[in-house]
């Protein structure tokens, strides 16, 4: 799995994980957020359209990136998830704490 | 009680999270054997077999790896994951963690994606299954001879 990223503002990045987010590729993108948090963008959206799968690990690895980006005082939200990773997210109730939003423009706004 | 299955798919050696990717190739080979399967029974099934092949690789890495077997029946996806190494004891009934938790979401998950779930010890191995029934059963199922590995 790669890790698109771009960066539209000093503190905004938009992450898109390409292929399937699982424990595969949890590590790389723990990593990919880490980074983009460490250099300052801490409001982080995760363009989920490119994403296939997610497991408990990918989403483990959502929930750990959230939980740093607030305390940096900035914010994870998801964009244009599809049908598998929204199934995951409202099977497991986490749609509660990461709501899908549907376009990247929408969970960059403020 | 759903009946057998009658096309599957087997992985063997199954090893690290690297297996995964066989696994999913495994799904899309059931996929195309039986396209009268409704697409989200698929993949809330395929979310359940990832779950346990992933618990199974991470927790229990035993010689040789693991087997994992696929199949539909008539009425109904199987999995099976045949898990050598030590015994493992997980709460099947584990409720959903935190919101804030990185992990202990995986079997909660299986469980709302699949009708039953078992763990049992069989010489010296860890078996797990898991039945999901289909939401409609299949139009063309029991028109061949059984494929099942």
């Amino acid at each position: 799995m790669d890790v698109r990223r771009e960066l539209p503002s000093p503190t905004t990045a938009v992450l898109t994980p390409v292929g399937r987010l699982t424990m595969t590729a949890a590590g790389i993108f723990t990593a990919a957020v880490e980074r983009t948090l460490a250099q300052g963008h801490v409001r982080v959206v995760v363009d989920l359209a490119e994403t296939t799968f997610l497991d408990s690990s990918g989403l483990g690895a959502l929930v750990g990136g959230l939980r740093r980006a607030r305390e940096r005082g900035g914010d994870l939200r998801i964009a244009r998830a599809g049908e598998q990773v929204r199934a995951v997210l409202t099977l497991t109730t986490m749609d509660r704490v990461l709501r899908p939003y549907g376009s990247v423009d929408d969970a960059l706004a403020p | 009680m759903p009946s057998p299955p009658d096309r599957g798919q087997r992985v063997d050696g199954c090893e690290g999270p690297d297996c995964l990717e066989r696994v999913h190739a495994a799904c899309e080979a059931l996929w195309r054997d039986v396209p009268d399967v409704d697409g989200t029974d698929r993949l809330l099934f395929e979310t359940a077999v990832v779950e346990l092949v992933g618990n199974a690789v991470e927790h229990a890495p035993g010689p040789g790896g693991s087997t994992v077997l696929l199949g539909a029946s008539a009425d109904a996806l199987w999995v099976e994951v045949r898990a050598p190494g030590p015994p493992v004891e997980v709460d099947l009934d584990a409720p959903l963690p935190p919101d804030d938790a990185p992990s202990g979401r995986g079997i909660p998950l299986v469980r709302r994606t699949t009708d039953t779930l078992t763990l049992t010890r069989e010489q010296g191995v860890n078996v797990w299954r898991a039945v999901r029934s289909l939401t409609a059963p299949r139009r063309f199922a029991g028109g061949g001879p059984a494929q099942v590995p």
